[in-house]
């Protein structure tokens, strides 16, 4: 023993003398955020280079295809801080530059300590609470859930300028419209326009925002780029955070919420299409099909399955409960940015400027017709059944099931990204992150002002009430 | 003397200076660059300030000199950066131990904030930084493409803006677009760490973010040309630094220093390192090419490095004409002494191959041996101009150019030989070569009645058609530009399609005979760019847009190509007319003229051009100058400082005698008349049009088969041909044939006289006394006579001696 301990003090003696160093060195705080940076670009569950994925704290200690790759408590000996180190090939990172001395004492001291993987030693407790809901396809009794007066209104993250405008969402059953802001989500009333609170997500910029089947629950995913991936879960009635999932190393690009509220499905860059447990955040399933990033992904309302779709033209529909996967619609040639879903009729939206609909048990395509020339940016179905989509030529159009054009919009100020329709509302946003509303029965004519989300104005219509 | 050069302009123009330290001139100063012009709050101009030394050695005295503004009123200048600060002119004063320059200074507009530019000013940082390498991949990197080296940016534009909504940038918190994180190292990222966070390179991007990612105007300045200076250097090695600088120029007139922007480049890092910055490190002795990319351009620098404090007195050498000078200066720039004169025999003979392709007689070498006119070898080389044999050597060497070829169903064996005949009676005539050009490039008609016409029908494919004139008349390869930007020259995709303009109306229709083809002009047929699929309009490569409509366009091209001013074809030829004679081009290869594969002797290069235009392109004419200079006349022989030399002709080039004219030198050699398969008996190896034509001992010996503009006739040994010489019919064949040695004997001659003249015949010399005793010693057995001698025949046939030119 006294011998480890000598050891142990030669190697910490060795160290060169960092003030920064933390006394207690942990995978999930100190070790994984540096990895993260330098190299989880290639050694990820997805590309797995030399058989090593380094983004959890079990890969990491299991090793590459050639063995162990950290000696708990043998730093000196751990192939890891050798090849991060430059003392032996191959050197780490291959490209660009190596660690800095600061992050190389730090893995060095991890390994030292014997690799501890949290201050505990035991993964993050997950405070996910999620309770399971009824699936139905009718409208839920009782008043339409609503944000409550206690949802925090001032901006989290205000600039000056908006970002595209790519996760929009409108409840099922409520005047309530979800928008992804910076590192928020911001509530509207869909009839008067106004703010009417905001969901922090510090985890980074929502790329995909969904209300649950019951319209109680608001669903966020995104991330940051290339970093780390998230899916936050919120009652929209006080503004609380009930779950986190997700340990991603990029963006999430598209997420679901099972309709009985127990799974999300989601998917981004590295093309895994994963469902994670809401009660207790674990990963339940992670499937390897598609050949390019996962870009959609949709439940559908009686959640019997769980369609997801790829930059390549991929279209996979899955069974819910098994995560097995039930047919694949092939058809798309090039990205498919949007999957829409009604029980047994799939919509994707295609970046030919198709829109497919797609009978799902047969297998076939049903209908396909050319919708937005440039390419069709979004679909979905609306709960009444019709269908939206907007794309690269500005405009958002309703049709019925039969492809037949209800509405266009005017056109927005630049490629139309994201389309809902709430009660006799559309509201569409583009890139320049403006969102206008039309009312459907008028013909769409243009409602309130047009507002950017980014900018974050606590009450866009406040001052100047919609027509309605 | 007179002076030769008709346009001083150019050559004093070059940057290549005259070493004036081997002349004991005094200490010379210079500023890079000359003049600066700044227009706006964001622009500035960096110096460099250059001393030539006394000893010829260039030293970066930047931040020895003294530099002073005579009015610090207008603008800032913080060590060798200058800023703008009020509208005016004024000079800046720099100076260097009492030698002293003065740069003119321009600013206007110091409060004007320029937009930032896509094209201008991000573009330059996908280049700086190399994304546009990886990502330039035919499929993308990680799922992110832009165009290769930027050829495309209005993709690039719209990929990393548009292509994926939100993702690649973030407006609203620019910091924190994946453009910056994944090329800063906040974000993981394949091909790591790009540029510092903060770095001028950041800052460009963000500053472009922050301003909402736009795309320019529609008339956004566009680069019209790119400066590096120095245009060359002589340095001293290892660890003598010295910076270099970079200037754009824009199309409305405008000037930037894009030094900081620019992507270096070196190819010989072991000569002259180049940092990110622009700062040469020098290393081992040698020569370098150093180039700057920025936008679609690419120019280079040549750079000398010598080792430090070498001894080297350059010698009093002999200088017959221009290009003697040329080359010397380059080479006590190299600090490198010529070889002495060759003999007279070695003269004759290297003068027969590479003129007339042809072994000198026993007389010739016998009457020039005695001949005591000290203008002989003018004499023979005015002579062997006449003679057929150069007609063939240069109807071989254009035939390879043009392809010469039986293709089945395309290219009949009557076509082949009757475009063949018309070339030989060109050169024969002494067409000039641009008008020799000029008639393949218009050649219009039945190709049985105008047999320039079989041009176009050799390759029926406009791509191949537009590649393989620009290599074969221009010296260039645009076969990159076809898909993407040529990564290492200055040719576009843009160019490439404009060049294709001027062969997209060639129009072909069956004669009646099936051999024959008849082209016409189709007057119609469009040139499209692969990116946007727009109709590109005919253009000069390099050059303008000329006004086609209702002409044939190959008659506009032929006329542009056949104008002495033509900036490519003169050289191209002289380049040719150089190689053939001195085994080895200024531009090597020769067909492959390109700004990372720079003339090894740039002046040189723009004389012989000159000439070739003041000779009206006639081969002859620059040949006769050629082999009358002492450069030409150069022994081999290596001394201690120019052993290393391949490229700057210190000493003449060994090389082995092409195929034909080898194969023709084996028949003469032994006195026989061969028969090759196709044609008549005593019909030369260098006069088979047909490449295709089955030749056993042609295609061992690499002659060019022609199927593409690449191939071309190939002179590196190979152990097929050492057996086939040694064990093949060859020399065996026609030793037997000729009968030499029998003849010889019985008409009288000794043994030692037959050996003599078997000496002579086959390498152009009389035995050494060494070699005559011992040889000699063999004759005793008089019953083996003849077979000593053949045997010493066949020795010499297989000797290096004889194989090789020298």
């Amino acid at each position: 023993m006294r011998s480890r301990l000598v050891l142990l003090g030669s190697v910490l003696g060795s160290l060169p003398a960092f003030a920064a160093l933390p006394e207690k060195v942990t995978f999930e705080d100190h070790v994984l955020p540096i990895l993260q940076n330098a190299c989880n670009n290639c050694h990820n569950p997805d590309k797995k280079k030399a058989g090593l994925d380094l983004t959890s704290y079990g890969t990491s200690i299991q090793g590459s295809d050639g063995g162990k790759v950290v000696l708990p408590g043998d730093a000196a000996a751990s192939l890891l801080l050798k090849c991060i180190k430059g003392t032996e090939e191959p050197v780490m990172p291959p490209k660009g530059d190596r660690l800095n001395a600061n992050d190389i004492a730090i893995i060095e001291k991890w390994i030292a300590l014997r690799a501890p993987e949290s201050l505990n030693s035991k993964g993050a407790p997950v405070a996910n609470n999620v309770a399971a809901a009824a699936v139905s396809l009718t409208r839920p009794s009782g008043p339409p859930p609503m944000p409550g007066a206690s949802l925090p209104k001032g901006p989290i993250l205000q600039a000056d300028r908006s970002n595209a405008l790519i996760a929009l969402a409108a409840s099922p059953w409520a005047p309530v419209m979800a928008v992804g802001g910076q590192k928020q989500v911001l509530l509207y009333h869909s009839d008067t326009l106004e703010l009417l609170g905001l969901l922090p997500f510090p985890e980074g910029l929502p790329t995909i925002v969904r209300f649950s089947r019951n319209g109680e629950l608001v669903m966020a995913g995104g991330g940051i780029g290339a970093k780390s991936g998230k899916v936050a879960l919120w009652k929209i009635a006080t503004g609380e955070r009930i779950a986190t999932v997700g340990n991603e190393v990029d963006q999430v690009l598209a997420a679901d919420l099972s309709p009985d509220q127990t799974t999300v499905a989601l998917g981004g860059p590295n093309r895994l299409l994963k469902f994670y447990s809401t009660k207790d955040g674990k990963l339940i399933q992670s499937n390897k099909k598609h050949t390019d990033w996962v870009t959609a992904v949709a439940y559908s309302p009686d959640g019997q399955f769980v369609a997801s779709a790829d930059r390549a033209g991929g279209v996979v529909v899955w069974e819910a409960a098994t995560g097995a996967e039930s047919i694949t619609l092939p058809g798309h040639k090039t990205a498919v940015n949007a999957l829409g879903f009604l029980p047994g009729l799939l919509a994707s939206a295609g970046q030919d400027g198709t829109i497919v609909l797609w009978d799902v048990a047969e297998g076939k395509e049903r209908k396909k017709w050319a919708a937005h020339p440039g390419g069709c940016e979004f679909v979905d179905f609306t709960s009444d059944g019709k269908i939206i989509s907007c794309g690269r030529d500005k405009v958002a159009k309703v049709w019925d099931q039969t492809g037949k054009v209800l509405l266009t919009t005017q056109p927005l100020s630049e490629i139309a990204l994201r389309a809902v329709l709430s009660g006799e509302t559309v509201m569409a946003g583009d890139w320049n992150g403006k969102v206008q509303a039309f009312l459907l029965a008028d013909g769409g004519k243009p409602f309130g002002d047009v507002f950017t989300v980014a900018v974050a104005a606590p009450a866009p219509a406040a001052s100047k009430p919609a027509v309605k | 003397m007179k002076r030769r050069s008709p346009l001083p302009s150019s050559l004093a123009a070059s940057a290549f200076v005259l070493l004036p330290g081997l002349l004991q001139a005094a200490p010379s100063l210079d500023v890079f660059p000359p003049d600066a012009h700044m227009r706006h709050r964001l622009d500035s101009q960096s110096f460099v300030v250059r001393v030539i030394q006394d000893n010829g050695i260039h030293m970066d005295v930047t931040n020895e000199a003294k530099l002073t503004l005579e009015d610090g009123t207008k603008a800032k200048l913080d060590k060798n950066l200058l800023t703008p600060k009020a509208t005016g002119k004024t000079h800046l004063k720099v100076e260097w131990k009492g030698i002293s320059k003065s740069i003119p200074i321009t600013v206007e507009n110091p409060e004007l904030e320029p937009p930032v530019s896509f094209r201008l000013d991000v573009m330059p940082v996908f280049m700086k930084a190399e994304c546009n390498r990886c990502h330039g991949s035919a499929r993308g990197q990680d799922g992110f493409k832009l165009s290769l080296w930027g050829f495309d940016p209005e993709t690039d534009y719209f990929r990393i803006t548009r292509e994926f909504p939100g993702r690649r940038v973030n407006l609203a918190v620019p910091e924190e677009s994946m453009l910056i994180t994944k090329a800063d190292g906040e974000a993981a990222h394949t091909g790591g760490k790009k540029f510092e966070k903060g770095s001028p390179l950041y800052h460009t991007m963000l500053r472009w973010l922050k301003a909402g990612a736009l795309d320019d105007p529609k008339d956004v300045a566009q680069v019209k040309g790119v400066e590096l200076m120095p245009g060359s250097l002589v340095l001293q090695g290892p660890g003598q630094n010295f910076r270099m600088n970079v200037r754009a120029t824009f199309t409305d007139g405008s000037t930037r220093d894009v030094t900081t922007t620019a992507l270096f480049l070196s190819n010989n890092e072991g000569t002259a390192k180049v940092g990110a910055d622009g700062t040469l490190t020098t290393g081992t002795r040698g020569e370098a090419f150093v180039m700057a990319r920025y936008g679609a351009f690419t120019v280079g620098a040549q750079v000398i490095v010598l080792p430090k404090d070498l001894k080297f007195e350059w010698p009093k050498v002999q200088e017959r004409n221009e290009i003697d000078k040329l080359v010397n200066t380059k080479l006590r720039n190299l600090r490198m002494t010529p070889s002495e004169q060759c003999d007279d025999l070695t003269f004759l003979r290297r003068a027969f191959i590479d003129l007339s392709g042809t072994l000198p007689s026993l007389e010739r070498v016998q009457a020039f041996q005695t001949d005591t006119d000290p203008a002989k070898r003018e004499k023979l080389v005015d002579d062997l101009l006449k003679q057929p044999g150069f007609v063939d050597l240069w109807t071989l060497k254009w035939a390879d150019l043009l392809q010469i070829r039986t293709i089945n169903n395309q290219s009949s064996n009557k076509t082949v030989q009757l475009y063949h005949n018309w070339l030989r009676d060109q050169i024969l005539a002494g067409v000039p070569l641009n008008q020799l050009a000029a008639k393949l490039l218009t050649a219009t008609g039945s190709n049985l009645e105008n047999p320039a016409a079989t041009f176009y029908t050799l390759e029926l494919d406009p791509i191949r058609v537009t590649e393989d004139a620009a290599q074969a008349m221009l010296g260039i390869r645009i076969q990159c530009a076809q898909c993407h930007n040529h990564p290492f020259d200055r040719w576009t995709m843009s160019d490439y399609r404009g060049f294709m303009a001027f062969f997209m109306q060639v129009g072909r229709k069956q004669g009646e005979d099936p051999r024959e083809k008849i082209i016409y002009n189709a007057a119609g047929g469009e040139a499209k760019h692969p990116v946007g699929d727009k109709v590109v309009p005919p253009k000069f490569p390099g050059g303008e847009e000329p006004d086609v409509k209702g002409k044939d366009r190959r008659e506009v091209l032929a006329q542009w190509l056949a104008d002495p001013q033509n900036p490519w074809f003169a050289k191209h030829m002289a380049n040719l007319v150089w190689a053939q004679l001195m085994g080895i081009g200024i531009v090597n290869p020769v067909d492959d003229i390109r700004i990372s594969n720079p003339a090894s002797n740039p002046e040189l290069l723009s004389h012989l051009a000159n000439r070739m235009v003041e000779h009206n392109f006639d081969i002859r004419k620059l040949a006769r100058e050629i082999c009358l200079s002492a450069t030409y006349q150069r022994s081999t022989r290596s001394n201690e400082t120019n052993e290393l030399d391949t490229k700057n002709f210190a000493k003449a080039t060994i090389r082995r005698m092409r195929a034909e004219v080898l194969l023709d030198a084996i028949s003469d050699a032994s006195g026989n008349s061969a028969k090759h398969v196709g044609m008549s008996q005593g019909m030369r190896a260098v006069e088979i049009a047909d490449a295709k034509k089955t030749n056993y001992f042609l295609t061992t010996f690499g002659r060019s088969t022609r199927d593409n503009v690449c191939a071309r006739e190939e002179v590196s040994p190979t152990l097929s041909q050492a057996l086939h010489l040694l064990t093949g019919d060859t020399v065996e064949g026609n030793m037997k044939a000729g009968n030499l040695v029998t003849k010889l004997l019985t008409s009288g001659k000794k043994p030692a006289e037959v050996m003599i003249e078997l000496y002579l015949r086959v390498i152009g010399r009389t035995p050494t006394p060494e070699e005559s005793a011992s040889l000699e010693a063999l004759f005793s057995d008089a019953e083996q006579t003849k077979a000593t001698l053949e045997d010493i025949q066949w020795a010499l046939l297989n000797s290096k001696e004889f194989l090789f030119n020298h």
